[in-house]
């Protein structure tokens, strides 16, 4: 399976639960297609370095995961459809990855800091287990 | 060899500035990280050529992807005002 990273902005004018649903949805596209999420962050409301549709600010998250072609697309379709994400990236990481390993080592990791920091130094890590 | 035009950096040696990434190795290069990277801007959010920022080619192509890819998500600007 490949590795991925997943970065998408959020508007900032929806309810805590449209946003929640946002994040429900990639989770579950995840699991729909088999993949392994390592990582979900927050990096909360963020400065826009030029306006989005009109907005200056956003709401960040960031993703790390392990799928494949299939997951990404649909992963993008998804993202692209819905009115309250503002932009998406997805990156390719690594090719080749062993899922087992690859999760145990973030597991391993040491819970971060809570996952709303608006700093744009720190990353809330949130420790993620696989279900 | 021809000179032709003038050219006013002909020096053999103009600079020898190290790359900052080869110098330290713990340096990474990520667009997630607009800290590192805006000191390879200019203030309009121009990619400051290599020839000045003193990175080596295979830095350099590095930073200029990595900025790229922040532009995308907007932690680094296309172009920003320098008043």
């Amino acid at each position: 399976m490949r590795e991925y990273e997943l970065v998408f902005i959020v508007r900032t004018d929806l309810s805590d639960e449209a946003i929640t649903a946002i994040t429900e949805k990639v989770d579950r596209c995840i699991e729909e297609y088999n993949g392994v999420r390592l990582l979900r962050e927050s990096w909360g409301r963020k400065n826009l370095a030029y306006d989005i549709q009109k907005h200056s600010k956003g709401i960040y998250f960031f993703y790390r995961f392990l799928g494949d072609g299939d997951l990404v697309k649909e992963l993008e379709r998804r993202l692209k459809l819905d009115e309250g994400t503002l932009r998406h990236m997805t990156v390719k990481v690594a090719d080749d990855v062993d899922p087992e390993a690859r999760l145990k080592a973030f597991q391993d990791d040491v819970p971060g800091a809570g996952q709303d920091g608006a700093s744009s130094s720190g990353e809330g890590k949130e420790q993620v287990a696989r279900n | 060899m021809k000179r032709a035009g003038q050219s006013k950096s002909r020096r053999p040696f103009g600079r020898r500035k190290v790359c900052r990434f080869c110098a330290d190795k713990n340096l990474r290069i990520d667009y997630k990280e607009p800290k590192t990277l805006k000191y390879f801007i200019t203030e309009r959010g121009k990619i400051i050529p290599r020839r000045i920022s003193g990175n080596c080619a295979r830095h350099q192509r590095k930073v200029a992807a990595a900025i790229k890819r922040a532009r995308n998500i907007a932690l680094l600007p296309y172009v920003a005002q320098s008043n």
